[in-house]
């Protein structure tokens, strides 16, 4: 008998024994580096007071600091010796996102403390006992650590359904040929945070899209919300951030400023929107926290010079597949856009994995490491991407997690192509329909939470930027040849996926939250 | 905490595709240091324990193991020694693997043997009769040796032994062994 056959046999010793020999040492997964996704969302909501320069009397003006070194003040800038008192603040230190020199002027109101995660431990490249003792020790650690911000209370994500489904029929349905990127995870952050500074029929009427009953339920929910999908460490990246930029002019309610930090994670700003740095900062803070994704959008942002506020809302995710794509299976193929044929690169696999067949569509999902999955869905021939978002079986799958029934394990024959799209949304008129009316309003708005120096504030603007990408990057995987080599549990069914012509995309975070939703019309 | 052993089962049963991610967070480093003690290489150890994943989902159903641990713990070892060999072939690899195997070269006599499944079980069921009959200390030390290739240091500082002690012990057991299986009748 040769040495490798005796190793071989001394592998098939009764599980009993293998496992007495073992530390039962319980560990956790390994650091995957690639990503595979990356998407990037900004949903800004600016307000202006009404005939602002008319209303504005004077009081409560915060100069800013430096003040000497200022840009030239906004048309509502306070007359001489007006009174120059701070605001209601206790943390004025100035930012520390690498502000210019003379940007000394904002202040942070308050800021938003984010989870520590430890990050993933390296694994060890050396088997010593110790090595793998401490790396134990650190998954642990780095395991307990993201399982308490997953683990909700149940019903944290109510409303969230109702929410979805009536966004996308409004957001989603244009049938124009564009491609459609939507964020409802990071429009709820914005619009709870709406709900915080308004209040009368304006906090209602949004209350009522996002299906909560109190300011208190949504405040608990938002939070739980954000916690339940965040990840920020060296496996994966998914931040819901919020921000609410301040005239300052206008001190926002030091209450309201610390609510929205302790239930939206919210940091909240006070500057000059006249100064150039400021809106500067502005756009720092969103590139930084989109990882410079939204750069074309960002860089046309500026502050509106007559704005009592500005809130900024955004998505950062990124992730990689749990089953990587092989980079040689890749080939450029026709997609049939709506516009015409084009060539696209298309990405090869197959998998067994589930296969859901829909009244109107088909459907496959692929996970992401520690970081939810993406649903790929096909409508059936002679039926349109966007009309999925009024089809309510489409809709139930959209919203399901782990419980839509019409699926079976199947090979799947996949052909998905790279796609890089981006879209952007104005929301003004959508939220309307949604019937969000108030806060558009300044006869009949109510935003005495946020302030009470001003009156008539109503929302000038309100729109999403988004941008979503995936290539064959991620964990690596071994083909599914290898994996029919075992001969066990092979699926009957078997399924042709070519996603060549237009197709929806979800992105879900952990506990089903829908991050983004879109429709490729072009696989740019 | 990690997730039951039962109910990453029933995600299994269930097709459901968290099985795959709550396996590799509960045994991912199990495994990883499995494939790292046979092949010395990270990123082959990586893609070994991504294969064993992909494997298990294969597998499960209609197996369902009686000890998770152990049943992903062979697939990974068994993938891990078939790239040892690939990579190998018709060379010395090197290493600790090397060694073990070395070792293992004393107990067998390297002729050919016809590939037989049943008596390879029946191997490995001697196998594990002889290592009953020893004490639950030299059973773990052969098996950390032979099962696990773990180095002759990492198992001395398991069993607080000098690395002499350990080397001692491993010999006399091949040498046992050896003895066991010939009176058995096994042509090895």
């Amino acid at each position: 008998m040769k040495k490798e056959q005796f190793y071989e046999a001394m592998g098939d010793i009764d599980d009993r024994l293998v496992n007495e020999a073992s530390r039962s040492a319980q560990v956790k997964p390994k650091t995957w580096r690639y990503f595979a996704a990356a998407a990037a969302c900004l949903v800004v909501c600016a307000g202006a007071g009404a005939a602002l320069n008319h209303i504005y009397n004077g009081r409560n003006t915060v100069p800013v600091e430096n003040e000497s070194s200022a840009a030239s003040g906004t048309s509502a800038q306070p007359a001489a010796g007006a009174n120059t008192s701070a605001p209601t603040t206790q943390q004025t230190e100035t930012i520390n996102i690498e502000p210019p020199a003379s940007a000394k002027k904002c202040k942070v109101l308050a800021e938003a403390v984010y989870p520590e995660l430890p990050p993933y431990p390296e694994m060890p490249t050396e088997g010593t006992e110790e090595e793998w003792e401490k790396f134990t020790a650190l998954q642990e650690e780095w395991w307990n650590a993201n399982k308490v911000l997953s683990e909700q209370p149940e019903g944290f994500d109510k409303g969230m359904d109702e929410f979805f489904r009536n966004s996308v029929g409004t957001l989603m349905t244009e049938q124009d040929g564009t491609n459609k990127v939507y964020s409802p995870a990071s429009l709820y952050m914005a619009l709870g945070m709406s709900a915080e500074i308004t209040d009368g029929n304006s906090r209602g009427q949004i209350l009522g899209l996002l299906g909560q009953d109190s300011i208190e339920e949504m405040r608990s929910h938002a939070k739980s919300v954000w916690q339940s999908v965040y990840k920020k460490d060296n496996t994966a990246t998914c931040v819901l951030a919020d921000s609410l930029w301040m005239n300052s002019m206008f001190p926002c309610k030091q209450s309201t400023a610390d609510s929205l930090a302790e239930n939206y994670y919210a940091s909240i700003f006070t500057g000059d929107p006249a100064a150039e740095e400021y809106t500067q900062m502005f756009r720092g803070w969103i590139d930084g926290q989109t990882d410079g994704l939204l750069g074309d959008y960002t860089k046309e942002l500026k502050l509106d010079p007559d704005m009592v506020m500005t809130l900024a809302s955004t998505v950062n995710y990124s992730g990689k597949w749990l089953e990587k794509f092989q980079k040689e299976n890749t080939s450029a193929e026709t997609f049939h856009a709506p516009s015409g044929d084009r060539e696209a690169q298309f990405m090869h696999a197959d998998r067994q994995t589930a296969y859901w067949s829909g009244g109107n569509f088909g459907a496959i999902s692929m996970s992401l490491e520690n970081n939810g999955e993406m649903r790929l869905i096909l409508p059936d021939e002679g039926f349109s991407a966007e009309e999925l978002f009024t089809d309510g079986d489409a809709l139930n799958f959209m919203t399901s997690w782990n419980d839509y029934e019409n699926g079976e394990y199947s090979i799947v024959h996949m052909s998905v192509p790279k796609f890089d799209v981006s879209a952007h949304i104005n929301l003004s008129t959508e939220l309307k329909k949604l019937g969000v009316t108030d806060i558009f309003d300044s006869s009949i708005s109510d935003f005495t939470p946020l302030t009470e120096d001003i009156g008539g504030i109503f929302i000038s603007q309100a729109e999403q930027d988004s941008r979503v990408m995936i290539d064959e990057e991620g964990c690596r995987a071994a083909a599914v040849t290898i994996m029919g080599g075992m001969g066990a549990g092979a699926p009957d069914n078997e399924v042709d996926f070519v996603l060549d012509r237009p197709f929806v995309f979800e992105i879900v975070g952990g506990n089903g939250i829908p991050l983004f939703v879109g429709v490729v019309n072009v696989p740019e | 905490m990690s997730m039951e052993d039962n109910e990453i089962l029933d995600l299994y049963r269930e097709r459901n595709q968290r099985a795959v991610i709550e396996t590799n967070a509960k045994y991912g480093g199990y495994c990883g240091k499995i494939a790292m003690n046979i092949l010395h290489s990270r990123e082959d150890a990586e893609e070994c324990v991504n294969d064993t994943f992909l494997k298990a989902w294969n597998t499960i159903p209609p197996t369902v193991p009686e000890i998770l641990s152990a049943f992903l713990g062979r697939i990974t070892r068994n993938i891990s020694f078939n790239r040892y060999k690939a990579m190998h072939a018709g060379k010395r690899g090197g290493g600790e693997m090397t060694v073990i195997l070395d070792e293992i070269a004393e107990i067998v006599s390297g002729g050919e043997t016809p590939e037989d499944a049943l008596s390879r079980r029946e191997l490995s069921r001697a196998i594990g009769e002889f290592l009953e009959e020893q004490t639950a200390e030299k059973r773990g030390m052969f098996i950390r040796r032979y099962w696990y290739s773990d180095s002759i240091s990492v198992i001395a500082k398991r069993y607080k032994k000098t690395e002499n002690t350990v080397s001692v012990t491993l010999n006399r057991l091949r040498k046992q062994l050896r003895g066991y299986l010939t009176e058995r009748g096994f042509n090895i």
